[in-house]
């Protein structure tokens, strides 16, 4: 083997890619030409130098520009509030807006949306026969005009939409259906047109087929003006009142323990008030007999001894049982008082 | 695609978790492989603001493709792949821009590379370790070998590729790569000759 053949092997000889045989030949030439022998670990050395440069250091800057360039959030740079809330908008937008929609239904349409039976009796007169006659048996506490129903019309007029005048229509038709059917003097059972107050049969169905106390405020738009009207909480759901206010234990016995949650909403609608949604079941009992059922009320101020004294017609409200001096921030306005009425069957 | 067919699936774990979207992600892969894109950059175009364009191209080249990542190859191959090819086509754009031929290396040229740094006994090869800026004299000299021989050089004696995997990047045979890899050392040897 030449000196140039071997010279154009070394790089492979010092690499170890060369055969075995042509190795050895190369091996046994260096070995005796001091020539090649030079120029192999010449090469050699240059091979270790370049192995042994150390790499530069990356200016900071390309980092900088690459993290500006893809953006923060994906190279890693702590992401935006904006980001956090709207990246990655194909995911996050749908679920944000689902979540607005939600809260909206939450705050604005649950309480008119809500489905609630209708007593059976006869079909509501429309409302403007309603407005002509509203119902006798329904006291108006604090000298209320009689056309309390009236503002539904005037919200009517001005400018509402259909849908909302319909709700509001159906509200009040649902509210005066109650009063109309309520019977004038302190029943001792249960209208006849209102379900049964069995623990049974009322699950999942209003007892009094009143509307909610936080009905749209647009319905009733002199509400606030005229106490002893029905009253209706504020839009905002942050200022929908709390159900927890005035408490009151009323006993009544087993005997007449059949219609009492009818009977203690038709004393608060009687002194202005309001029912506050279904009654509930408490004390964990599993006697019906025995155990507590509650039923809310929202009660105008003015009127809170009146209804006392309604209830008291029905039952016995012992006093000790009933602090008079609750003064929880319960109610969706300074005039209006929440009470929670505990049926004690003894 | 793997031997029974399937196509593999990247097995760095920054790559999976760039392309599962975590955040931080692509950051890890930067910080990780940066030094290196820009050391390799920086010698093959022997400017220091165009290897940072440079690697800055190859990271978010890769920002682009890494889905197409397909774990053939690790994943600084693929990013040393992506940064020869861009400082080839740097190169070859400065040189069309500067009016001049792709240089094409003659290393049995009696003239050899202009590149001289070496002018006193002390600074043979055998010794140049005992110098102070051994890395400034290789990196100087690295910068006359002609960037189609450079780039080999830099993969395989630098970077540790093996020539087969410097053929595979380079979409040329082994015998060209180990060709062209024994005259740039050669040509590398002789500028590190003092100079008689």
């Amino acid at each position: 083997m030449t000196c140039d053949q071997v010279q154009q092997r070394l790089s492979d000889f010092l690499d170890g890619s060369l055969a075995d045989a042509e190795g050895a030949a190369v091996l046994s030439h260096v070995g005796q030409c001091p020539r090649c022998a030079a120029e192999a670990d010449g090469l050699r050395e240059t091979i270790a130098l370049l192995k042994s440069l150390l790499p530069l250091e990356a200016p900071p800057e390309l980092l900088e520009r690459i993290s500006d360039a893809v953006g923060p959030s994906r190279a890693g740079t702590k992401p935006s509030l904006w980001r956090t809330l709207f990246l990655p908008a194909h995911v996050k937008i749908p679920l944000e807006a689902a979540a607005a929609v939600l809260l909206f239904l939450l705050v604005y349409g649950l309480p008119a949306g809500t489905p609630r039976m209708k007593a059976p009796s006869p079909a509501a007169p429309p409302a403007a026969t309603l407005e002509a006659s509203p119902p006798a048996s329904v006291e108006i506490p604090g000298g209320a005009e009689p056309g309390w129903e009236t503002g539904i019309a005037d919200a009517a007029d001005g400018g509402e939409t259909e849908a909302a005048e319909t709700t509001r229509a159906d509200a009040a038709a649902d509210l005066l259906e109650a009063g109309a059917a309520a019977p004038p003097q302190p029943a001792s059972r249960a209208p006849a047109h209102l379900p049964p107050a069995t623990l049974a049969s009322t699950d999942g169905r209003p007892v009094a087929p009143a509307p909610r106390a936080w009905e749209p405020r647009g319905a009733f738009p002199q509400e606030e003006a005229a106490p002893g009207r029905l009253f209706a909480a504020p839009p905002s759901g942050l200022l929908r009142p709390s159900l927890h206010g005035r408490e009151v234990v009323l006993e009544v016995p087993p005997d007449v323990r059949e219609g009492v949650e009818e009977r203690i909403a038709l004393a608060a609608l009687r002194v202005g008030g309001s029912p506050a949604g279904e009654p509930s079941r408490e004390g964990g009992r599993d006697d019906p007999e025995t155990a507590f059922r509650t039923v809310r009320v929202l009660i105008p101020a003015a009127a809170t001894e009146a209804f006392l004294a309604e209830i008291r017609t029905i039952g016995i409200v012992p006093a000790d049982e009933s602090p008079d001096v609750t003064d929880l921030p319960a109610a969706p306005a300074a005039d209006i008082v929440a009470y929670t009425v505990r049926i004690r069957v003894r | 695609v793997g031997i029974t067919g399937s196509v593999a699936r990247p097995a760095d774990p920054l790559v999976k978790a760039f392309l599962a979207g975590e955040p931080g992600a692509f950051e890890e892969i930067v910080r990780e492989h940066q030094d290196r894109v820009f050391t390799f950059c920086a010698r093959m175009l022997s400017d220091r603001e165009e290897a940072l364009d440079a690697a800055q191209e190859v990271f978010l080249s890769a920002y682009r493709h890494l889905k197409g990542f397909r774990g053939e190859a690790s994943l600084s191959t693929w990013l040393l792949r992506i940064a020869a090819n861009n400082c080839l086509n740097r190169i070859r754009q400065r040189t069309v821009r500067e009016g001049r031929e792709v240089a094409v290396l003659d290393l049995d040229d009696a003239d050899g590379p202009p590149f001289q740094p070496i002018g006193r006994d002390d600074e043979r090869p055998d010794r140049i370790a005992e110098i102070r800026e051994t890395g400034r004299v290789i990196e100087s000299a690295l910068s006359h070998i002609p960037p189609e021989f450079r780039w080999i050089l830099l993969l395989s004696d630098i970077e540790g590729f093996s020539n087969e995997e410097v053929a595979a990047m380079a979409g040329i045979p082994v015998g060209t790569v180990k060709s062209r890899l024994h005259r740039s050392r050669a040509a590398l040897r002789k500028m590190l000759e003092p100079v008689a």
